[in-house]
This record gives structure tokens, C-alpha cells and sequence, in this order.
């Protein structure tokens, strides 16, 4: 469950200051998949961000399931992330001296698990995203759909609870973006995550349970599920 | 995180940019070779210095000498204090582990010399009672060591001191047997004096110098000992005490006024400063090499001290290097950075990062300093020694190196080099752990 009131945020910008999120509400309810749509600018990597832990909540509260988001300090923000989140990059964000395993290993390393169990663990996961067999290669010997479901394997490694998604299918052509999208959405049936995907997509959009809008920072009329076609 | 984590990471992000590594570490070998290699000029200094302590005596050795002084002119009284007569002799040789005593009547500040065929033999001149230079272990090579009126015993490598008039070392062959002369010189005030005179040097007031030659022979050579006893000659103490009186008009009383020296041997250099303070505590001066040792070493460490800091501000100097290479690696690498931390990387995690890189850059250039220290000091001594090897010897004990690596100095070249490589990655590692994720991610 994941629960927002009164959430607001600005950036700095020079002198002045940019309102990203103007007292937002929301809820949004364990398991399921919810789309953050809207324009460039209006605030869906901002929210994204808020309900990751990445950034720091400047208003408002913020409360994923037994975490009070925004009121933990930067060392429970990063147990949290490392605990209970999974994210995924438009722009994949992967370590570049690293290889697929290893860059999917990362949060179990953090974590300080033990070699041989962690590198078992990342194995299955660049399975599950059809990767086995580029497993040794760094980041740029990867094409970019590859790097995504690298991406995608390293942010369910560690099993989280919550999967977030910044236009994962923005960088990608529509076939490669498609296939990206079945991932994200076997990834949550079969482990049941709650699952929030910030993007343009509206074909992607319409297979979420739910379709939030946001424009200038607020959020608009929600829209009830669709429900599976 | 595991340790072996951290390393592995560190080790990959260190050999991404080589060249720049290759500089910095290389700024911080200068600095600490230059350590290693000053404070091996000290330590050079310092082992020279102690060997010459060492071969002033035996370590389980005292000097006594009394802290009234004897008087030197004619009509001067001796100041009070203790003096080294025959019941300072006694009450010593009762002392607890003290071996044997040694008296000695020295000719140090006398005008007087040995020489050998009018060559002047350099050499320390001692007068003692004829039978105490056995009693005290001195054992000869060839002949006694019991030197009469008119005899000397001479130390293992006297024959070799010897000098002619222009300074070159011409050694005798087979001394034993020879008869040498103890050469005195007295300034006379009487215009026309007695005996021997020279003609007077400058014309004052008709003072003239007097030269009086007393012939010696020389009845026995000592083992050598490696010690100041090599270059020693021992005479009988009344040749020593005529001498004296002649020089000075005034004999020396022995029963009032003792002898100049003693030397006294303990059983152990354990017991040498328990001895050293009865015998202090009898109102008598007495040093020994140990003491000496103990101070040399104090003062050498001041020495080094300073040498080492040239070699530290290089270190520290090194230093800004190591910053400037850990800043740049921060900014580089932002966004990584901000993925690890995106992915569940805390602060601290972050921080041990850079400062494990720093402290890698660091350590590592202080052990390949140190190797290129040793080799330093390797080559320096081969050059050095073999320099000296061409002069005459300038001392009596010829160096045995001339650069010395003090035992601590490694140690502390690899913990400073350490806390300087460490400390110079702290702001960039703290910079780096509160890099905002967000715009971390946004950097390219």
C-alpha cells in the first residue's frame, strides 16, 4: 500500500524556485500495476522519486507499507531503497566497469551477501530476462534492450516490494519497449509487487490497474481500472 | 558490505584512468623514498657515532675520574672533591660486580709524544701501575704487559699509527724489542737554562723550549680489542709522573692528590649503572659507554627527526596529489555515484569507498617507496664506502656504512603515508556520499 498526503516539492532554480508537486493525495494499493502519466515537466520522475526514497520529501508524508518515507533519515532512506525498492531507469543506468551479473549483483553486494549465493540469485534473474548468454558483457557491449532487462533483472534481484519505473520504454524502440513492458508485468504476477511505471506509453498505460494523470503537479481526475483486456 | 567488495570495486575504478594513477602514486614514492633515505643519512650518522662510543671502552666499562681537578701549574692548590687515591681504589674494587680497577696517569694535554725513529707515533699515552694492566685483562700478543721504568706496552695497531714529518703513515715493522723515545717540551723563562735547550721561537724575553728525550722500550704487544686501547701505549706511571714533573717543575702526588683516571670493568653490563651510581655517590665522576650510548641515541632521534620531516612535507606535498586525483574521480563519476545510491548504497558505504581508493594510492605508493628506498641506500653505500675506500682513513675506525635505515622507519613511512593518502580523500569521499541522487543521475 502506498499512501500520499499533502506531498509538494520544489527545485531551486537560480534564484526562484520550480513547483514539481503541489499537495498531492494518492493511494495506491499493494500488487497492484499503476501508471503515472502526464507531460514532460509535470512531475512524474519527481513523485517517482519521492516514493522511492531518492529524493527527500519536503512536504507532505509519504508511507509505503510499513515505511514512513518521509520522515526517514538518509541512513533508513538507504536501508529502504536497498530493502524494499526496485527501479528501473529510462536511461538504464547500469555501472559501466561492471558486467550484466555483476551490475545485477550490485544491490546484494550492498546488502553484503555472500558471493556464491548472490551470483546464484543474479544468474536466475538475467534468466528470467532471457540473458544468460550475455552474462560476462559489460554494459557497452550490450544493446540498449539489453541493458534494460539487465536493469530490470538487477532491480528485482533482491526481491522488493515495490518496483518502480521511469519511462523504462523511453530510450527503446516500440518492439524492444513492448518486450520490456511483458517483463515488468510477468516480474509483478509472479512476484506479486506493487508496481508504479512512470511513462508516455498509453499502450503500456492502458494494461496498468489503475491511471493516474498529472499536469503542472497535480494530480487530475484519477481514472478508475480498465481492467485486463 | 564485504571487505573484499569493497576492494574489488576500489581496484576496478582505480585502473580506469592508469596514467593519472600512475602520477599520483609515483608523487607519493618520491615522498616517501625521500623519507627512507633521509632518515638513512641520520641513521648513518648515528651508527658511526655509536661505534666510536663503543670503541672508547667495553660496554661493561666505567670512567671515574675525580670532580676535584689536580692542580696543572705550579703553586695552584687541588680543588675539593673526591680524588682518585688508593682508597678510592680500594672502596670501588669492593663495590659489588666491579672486576677489576685501572688507574691511569694520562699524558692528555701534556706537551709530550712517543716517536719511533723520530717519526711521531699517534697514539694515547697512559701511565699505570706495572702490574695492573694484566690484572685487567689486557693480555699480549707477543713480549708482557708489564711495563717497567723505561718500557712501554703498546695496543694491537700502535706500529701502524705512525706518521713522519710530512704526515704520511709510514708503520713500524716488528716493534717488539725496539727502543723508541718520550719526547717532552717545556717553555723555560731562564734566558740561559740547563739542559738540551732549542733556540727560542719568537724572541720573547729570551723564553726558550726545552726538549727532553727519554728513551723507552717496547716490551710487549696487546691483543686486538677493536677498541681506543689499539692506539694506546701504556707506560710505567713514574715515567709518566717524571715527565710531568718536568714539564711542570711540581710532581704530582699520587697519595694526595690520586690519579687522573680510572677504569673499572664489571661483570656485566647489567651492572654497569648500578656500579655507575655507587661509585657517583662516592662524590667521583663517572661516565660510561653505555650512558654515552643512551644519550647519543636520544640526540641522533632529534637528528633524524628532522631529516625525515624533508621527507614527510614531499609525502604531504604527495598528498594534494592524491586530493586532486580522488576530486576528479568524484566529479567523473557522479553518476555512478548516484546509481549506487539509487540501488540501497548508504553514506558511510560510499565514504569507505573513496577513502579505501585514497588509502590504496597511498599504500601502495609508500611500499614501492620503501623498495626504492632500500635500493637507494643499497647503491649509496656501494658508491660511499667505496669512495672512502680510496682516501686514507680519516678516523681510527673506518665506517662500516655510511647510510642506515633506523628500524622504525618503515613503519612509520607506511602509517604516514597512510593517514596523509586517507586524509586527502576524506573531502572528496564525504563530497561524494552526499552527492543529491537525483541530479547525480542527471550527470553525464
Amino acid at each position: 500500500m502506498i499512501s500520499l498526503s499533502g506531498v509538494s516539492h520544489a527545485y531551486r532554480m537560480g534564484r526562484g524556485a520550480v513547483r514539481a508537486l503541489d499537495r498531492v493525495a494518492l493511494s495506491v494499493p499493494s500488487g497492484s500495476v499503476t501508471a503515472l502519466l502526464g507531460p514532460s515537466g509535470s512531475g512524474k520522475s519527481t513523485l517517482l522519486h519521492l516514493i522511492g526514497g531518492i529524493e527527500r520529501c519536503q512536504a507532505g508524508e509519504i508511507v509505503v507499507d510499513d515505511w514512513t518515507v518521509s520522515s526517514l533519515g538518509p541512513a533508513d532512506l538507504a536501508r529502504y531503497r536497498r530493502a524494499h525498492v526496485g527501479f528501473v531507469f529510462q536511461a538504464f543506468h547500469l555501472l559501466p566497469t561492471l558486467t550484466a551479473v555483476e551490475n545485477v549483483e550490485v544491490p546484494l553486494v550492498l546488502a553484503g551477501q555472500a558471493p556464491a549465493e548472490r551470483r546464484r540469485r543474479a544468474l536466475a534473474l538475467l534468466e528470467h530476462v532471457g540473458l544468460t548468454e550475455r552474462a560476462g558483457h559489460r554494459p557497452d557491449q550490450l544493446s540498449g534492450g539489453e541493458q534494460q532487462r539487465v536493469a530490470v533483472a538487477r532491480a528485482l534481484v533482491h526481491g522488493p516490494r515495490l518496483l518502480l519505473a521511469d519511462e523504462p520504454t523511453g530510450n527503446l524502440d516500440s518492439e524492444t519497449g513492448a518486450r520490456i513492458v511483458e517483463l515488468l508485468l510477468a516480474s509483478q504476477r509472479e512476484q506479486g509487487c506493487t508496481v508504479v511505471i512512470a511513462t508516455h506509453n498509453e499502450t503500456l498505460a492502458e494494461r496498468a490497474d489503475q491511471r493516474i494523470r498529472l499536469r503542472d503537479g497535480r494530480i487530475q481526475a484519477p481514472s478508475p481500472s480498465g481492467g485486463p483486456p | 558490505m564485504r571487505f573484499a567488495d569493497y576492494l574489488d570495486y576500489t581496484w576496478r575504478n582505480l585502473t580506469r584512468a592508469q596514467l593519472r594513477l600512475i602520477l599520483t602514486v609515483l608523487a607519493v614514492v618520491i615522498g616517501a623514498t625521500l623519507v627512507v633515505v633521509m632518515t638513512s643519512v641520520g641513521g648513518g650518522i648515528q651508527r658511526n657515532v655509536l661505534e666510536n662510543v663503543r670503541a672508547s671502552g667495553g660496554l661493561n666499562e666505567i670512567l671515574v675520574s675525580s670532580t676535584g681537578r689536580a692542580p696543572t701549574a705550579p703553586g695552584a692548590a687541588a680543588t675539593p672533591g673526591g680524588i682518585l687515591d688508593q682508597a678510592a681504589i680500594e672502596a670501588i674494587q669492593t663495590i659489588p660486580g666491579v672486576v677489576a680497577v685501572l688507574p691511569e696517569q694520562l699524558l692528555l694535554f701534556f706537551p709530550a709524544e712517543v716517536q719511533a725513529d723520530g717519526r711521531s707515533v699517534r697514539a694515547l699515552l697512559a701511565g699505570v701501575p706495572p702490574d695492573r694492566l694484566a690484572q685487567y685483562g689486557f693480555t699480549p700478543v707477543q713480549g708482557s704487559a708489564t711495563p717497567e721504568a723505561g718500557q712501554i706496552v703498546i695496543g694491537a695497531r700502535v706500529a701502524e699509527s705512525v706518521f713522519d714529518q710530512q704526515g704520511q703513515r709510514v708503520p713500524v715493522e716488528d716493534p717488539l724489542g725496539q727502543t723508541w723515545q718520550l719526547v717532552a717540551r717545556r717553555v723555560s723563562q731562564t734566558p740561559s737554562g740547563p739542559g738540551a735547550g732549542l733556540p727560542g721561537i719568537g724572541g720573547q724575553g729570551g723564553a726558550q723550549i726545552q726538549q727532553r728525550d727519554l728513551p723507552v722500550t717496547v716490551v710487549g704487544i696487546l691483543e686486538p680489542l677493536g677498541t681506543q686501547d689499539d692506539f694506546t701505549i701504556w707506560l710505567n706511571q713514574n715515567d709518566v709522573l717524571d715527565t710531568q714533573e718536568w714539564v711542570t717543575n711540581r710532581r704530582p702526588d699520587l697519595a694526595t692528590e690520586g690519579y687522573q683516571a680510572l677504569r673499572v670493568k664489571t661483570a656485566s653490563t647489567d651492572l654497569v649503572r648500578s656500579v655507575q651510581d655507587r661509585i657517583t655517590a662516592m662524590n667521583l665522576q663517572a661516565t660510561s659507554p653505555l650512558s654515552v650510548l643512551d644519550e647519543v641515541n636520544r640526540g641522533m632521534l632529534i637528528l633524524q627527526l628532522l631529516l625525515g620531516t624533508i621527507g614527510l612535507i614531499a609525502l604531504i606535498v604527495s598528498g594534494l596529489g592524491i586530493a586532486n586525483t580522488m576530486l576528479m574521480a568524484t566529479f567523473e563519476r557522479t553518476r555512478e555515484i548516484g546509481i549506487l545510491k539509487a540501488v540501497g548504497a548508504s553514506e558511510p558505504q560510499i565514504v569507505r569507498l573513496f577513502l579505501l581508493e585514497a588509502s590504496l594510492i597511498g599504500l601502495v605508493g609508500a611500499l614501492l617507496g620503501l623498495a626504492f628506498g632500500w635500493l637507494a641506500v643499497q647503491v649509496g653505500n656501494a658508491v660511499l664506502l667505496s669512495l672512502l675506500a680510496q682516501q686514507p682513513a680519516a678516523g681510527l675506525m673506518p665506517p662500516a656504512a655510511v647510510l642506515a635505515t633506523p628500524s622504525w622507519v618503515p613503519l612509520v613511512v607506511v602509517v604516514f603515508a597512510w593517514l596523509i593518502a586517507a586524509g586527502a580523500g576524506l573531502y572528496p569521499a564525504l563530497r561524494a556520499s552526499r552527492l543529491n541522487i537525483a541530479s547525480a543521475l542527471r550527470a553525464e
